[in-house]
Formats: structure tokens, sequence, C-alpha cells
């Protein structure tokens, strides 16, 4: 995991590539190749995932090293156009466009003629569940529609590989649904897929395999199951609720693998770090029957990819 | 589930500086952008200012003549303030305004060269202002001939050759002040300053500097073209020829805005995003 070696099908390859804004490192010498498929691409706001896509697709030019799509140079590179479609984060359009005009703008520049560019337009509207609305000025728009209007303008060219910076945002879920239906189905078609966010679960539903920087870093990359092995060498989280909240702690802090505790006095739990989970689980019942303490609720805080993000970004 | 392949594939293109289905496109949605919202209305109305101001002197009876309404109204305050303020208004905001608005992102990812997308965008601003000086030329000739019986043709016969002579400044305006958006952020104060100081003052010194004004030689080509005579210290029997106003006009055109092409090329915009704004 998260080794250096380059990978001989990598569609987007980026090579200890850096850009720095003055004295603000957007990303630092990125080593990174993602290959065909879905990879997620994670990070808190202002990781870095937005200068990632950005130099992925050519807008911005590395400080230093190279970043190459499809064996292409993809700073300044206008051909790549032809094989990239980006589905932006920023919610702007030509708001007094409709939602055909723009798509067929998007097409036409892509360099198809006005004919073959409303067609595609409408198929691919028709497609993102828009049909009904593309003749409706955008800014009257829902954001989901929004949402829709961007992923159509990726999608229309018919490009291999994809860019969707947070795509999911501000959608409600059966919108959400929708788009992830939409998402995998271009997977599917056998196009390769980045899809940046900051929602793990949103990212869970779609793709296993993920990328996670942090402050401009290779934080880790992988599948999720090899992430969450990583949590073995980092300390397990794990909530219990009591009555006995204070007596149960002053017992758990005696425990040899327990590296800390805290109290949450809001929600009556306790919140314990443990190098050694199965051996704190086992010892559990004795403790209980023993000392006569009860435990109302016991659960693991590292059920979901968030726990292991937080992990991995804090170490 | 049906496939979201688009039933017209994007065609295989030699290079795509023969995008040009992509560039037609992109230079009508950009004059649909100039022409939309309060600047390009209030750019009209201020079009029409010399024809309201020979109107109003008319309504007060006694209208001076023609031909000394001609040189101070068209050659004077059109030709020095509202055509290069115009350009100004129309190109200094090309990029910018893409990039306050973060709509430059749809343009940048497509298979078009990024010289192209300036040239064409800066070509739309060129248009539009053509057109506008041609209306605002046309308004005020027709004003000026009012009492004329054959108005209509002669206020045509006088904005054909002011409206060439203004297209050529036009051409230079746009591509410097396309070329100041570029470079500043905010360049409207600078240009203000560029065509009050530089060329409002220099242009109408009779010097060898006001060569390097572009109101001069549009001057000169409208004072000849219109057999207007010597005004503003310009001696036309001395000035240089049309073919070399022409030339410098074009040339100046060509090279500025072929500067900004390279500067937009060699550009970084980075886009705000809602984690950066």
């Amino acid at each position: 995991m998260n080794d250096q070696r380059p990978e001989p099908n990598a569609i987007i390859r980026f090579e200890g590539a850096s850009k720095w804004y003055g004295n603000v490192i957007g990303l630092n010498k990125l080593d990174l190749s993602i290959p065909s498929g879905i990879t997620g691409l994670l990070g808190p706001n202002g990781a870095g995932k937005s200068t990632f896509l950005q130099l992925a697709t050519g807008q911005l030019r590395p400080s230093q090293g190279r970043v190459t799509v499809l064996g292409q140079t993809a700073w300044n590179n206008p051909a790549l156009g032809r094989q990239i479609g980006l589905c932006p984060e920023q919610d702007a359009f030509y708001e007094w466009m409709t939602g055909r005009q723009f798509v067929a703008f998007c097409a036409q520049l892509s360099g198809m003629n006005p004919r073959a560019a409303r067609s595609a337009a409408e198929a691919v509207l028709d497609r993102v569940g828009l049909a009904a609305s593309m003749n409706r000025p955008i800014k009257g728009y829902s954001k989901g529609m929004r949402q829709r209007t961007k992923l159509a303008q990726a999608l229309v060219h018919d490009p291999q590989v994809l860019f969707l910076d947070e795509p999911l945002t501000g959608t409600d879920p059966v919108v959400r649904h929708e788009l992830i239906q939409i998402i995998r189905q271009a997977a599917a078609d056998g196009r390769t897929i980045v899809l940046s966010s900051h929602v793990l679960y949103e990212v869970e539903a779609i793709t296993s395999h993920v990328v996670l920087i942090n402050h401009g870093r290779l934080v880790a990359e992988g599948d999720t199951r090899e992430i969450r092995d990583l949590i073995d060498t980092h300390p397990h989280r794990i909530v219990l609720k009591s009555t006995t909240l204070r007596s149960l702690a002053t017992r758990l802090v005696a425990f040899p693998d327990v590296l800390g505790i805290q109290l949450r006095q809001n929600d009556g739990s306790i919140l314990v770090e443990t190098h050694q989970p199965d051996a704190f689980y086992e010892r559990l019942p004795s403790l209980c029957l023993d000392e006569g303490l009860t435990i109302d609720e016991l659960y693991s805080d590292d059920d979901s990819l968030e726990a292991v993000f937080k992990y991995l970004v804090a170490s | 589930m049906t496939q979201l392949h688009p039933p017209h594939p994007t065609p295989s293109l030699r290079s795509p500086w023969w995008n040009l289905s992509g560039a037609s496109a992109l230079l009508g949605v950009t004059l649909r952008r100039l022409t939309r919202g309060q600047r390009f209305w209030t750019g009209l109305l201020t079009a029409l200012i010399p024809a309201a101001i020979v109107a109003i002197g008319r309504s007060q009876g006694q209208p001076p003549p023609a031909d000394e309404t001609e040189i101070d109204l068209v050659l004077g305050l059109m030709a020095q303030v509202l055509v290069p303020i115009t350009a100004l208004a129309l190109a200094s905001g090309l990029i910018q305004d893409e990039v306050e608005e973060q709509t430059l992102t749809y343009l940048l990812l497509r298979p078009l060269p990024r010289p192209l997308i300036y040239l064409t965008k800066l070509a739309a601003a060129i248009l539009l202002s053509i057109g506008l000086a041609a209306l605002a030329t046309f308004a005020v000739e027709l004003a000026i001939h009012a009492d004329t019986p054959d108005r209509l043709s002669v206020a045509l016969n006088r904005t054909g050759p002011l409206t060439a002579a203004f297209a050529l400044g036009l051409l230079a305006y746009n591509a410097v002040f396309g070329l100041l958006g570029l470079l500043l952020k905010k360049p409207q104060g600078v240009g203000v300053l560029y065509i009050l100081l530089l060329e409002g003052t220099f242009a109408n010194i009779d010097f060898i500097i006001r060569r390097a004004t572009i109101l001069y030689p549009v001057r000169v080509l409208a004072l000849r073209w219109l057999h207007l005579g010597d005004h503003f210290n310009i001696n036309l029997a001395s000035a240089p020829p049309d073919a070399e106003c022409i030339a410098t006009l074009v040339g100046v055109a060509v090279v500025v805005a072929a500067l900004g092409g390279l500067v937009f090329a060699r550009s970084e915009f980075k886009v705000k995003t809602p984690e950066t704004a």
C-alpha cells in the first residue's frame, strides 16, 4: 500500500508533483499512480483535493514534478480535453442559458458541430434525468438539477477519464442515489473516474479504492480494507456507556493496554483508546461480574471509514 | 441501465487549432455575455450621448455648423473618450469576468488552445465595440444632418469612413485593454489613466510622441476620409500616409493580441472553491 513503484497501467500519474501558491503548499511531492476504474480522492477541506484535480485536468502547472493523464502531460494540453471531463465543485454556470444550451455549448467547445452537439446534449441530459427541465434557464434549477447539469457537461463529449469534484454535495438522498447510479454506470462503460469528496461514506458507496491526502501530502492509498488494516498500528477507539461511569473509568485505566480514557459527560460515555482491542474486549465480562459494574452500551468508534480517515490524517 | 455514450461521439480533430466549431460557439456565447446586463446598456446609452447632445442643442435653436459639430463630437468626444472607454469596458473583463464567475473552467477543459480561447473572446469584444461605434456614429451623424433633405444617405456616407477609422482604432484599443485585463487585477483604473493621460494628452500635442498613440492615426484617417482639413494640431500634408496609419493600428493590434494570447496561455487561474474561498 502506498508504495512508490510506477504502476504500468496507470491512467493518471503524479511524479514528484508539487504545487506552491507563494509560500503556501497546495500539493507536496506527490507520487501517485491511479489505475482505471473508480478512485475516491479523500481529504478534509483544504487538504489539496482541488489542487490535485486542477493539476490533473491541466488547469494548473506543477511547480515541480510531472503530471500525466493517459500518458500525456496534463498542463495546457488542449488535445487532452477530448479525453477528459470535469464536474467542478464550484456551483457556477452561465445562468441565463437553459440546461440544454449550456451542455450543447460545452459539446460544441469539444469540437462537435451544432447539430451533433444539440443531439448529444439532449441524450446526456435525458440520461442524468434532466430531460423535462432542460429547456428551463439554469438560474431556476435546484441544487440537484445543477449537479446533474455539471455531470452532463462532463459526460457530453464521451471522455475516457472523468474527474468529479464533490459531485454529491448538497444533494438530497434521492438525488444522491441517482447520481451514484449514474457515476457507477459511467465507470461500467469503461471510464476511469476520480471522485473527490470529504464525505467518506459517499465515496464508500461508490468505490473501495481510495487515495487519502492531507496538507498536500499523500496519507494513504489503496483498498479501504487495506486501509482498515492500518488501524492495527494505531489505537482503537471503543465507546462504553454506563450508569457507573466513574467507577468503570477507574478500573479501565488500570488495564495495561489502555492508552487513554476520555469521559464524555454529555452522553454519559467513556472513550477508550487501546492497542489491543481483542484483549480489552475479553476482560470486560469478568470486570463487570467481579466489580458489579454495568455496561449499557458498547461499540467501536472505528466502524466507518471516517474513523480510519481520522486515524490516518492524525498520524 | 442505458449507456451513457452520446449518439454523436466527439470527432477526432487533426489539431485543437482546427476546432472551429468550438471557437464559433465561444464567439457566440461571449457576444451574448457581453450584451447582457447593466454594463452593456450603460455602454449603449453612453454611445448615444453625442447624438443626444446634438439633439438638445438643436432643440435650443441655432444648431452649430455640421463640420464643427462633427469635429468636436465625433473626432473629439467620441474618438478621444467614448471609443476607448467602450473598448476598456468590454475587453478588460473578458477573462477576469469568467474567473470571477468561475466559468473559465468550462473553457479551459475543452480541446481549444488557450490562445484561441483568448483571441476568440477578444474578437467578440472587437465586433461588439465596432457595432456600438457604428451605431453611435450613425446616430450622431443623423442628428447633425437632420435638416438635410437626404439626411439618411448623408449620415450613412459619413458613418462608413468614420466607422472604418474607429474600427481600426478599436482593434488596437481592445488588444491593449485585453492585455491589461490579463496583467492587472484592476485594469479599469490604469485603463482610464492611459486614455486620459497618454492618449488624451500626447495625441493632441504636435510632437513625435503622438505617433505612439492610437488616437493620432485614427484621427488622421478620419480627417482625410471625411475631407475635414487640419484639426487637433494635425497637419494632414505632413501626417503619415493612410497605409502607414492602417499598418500601425493593425500592427499594434496583432502584436499586442498575440502577446495577450501568449500571456493567457501561460497563466494559471486557480479556481475559487468553497474550501479556498
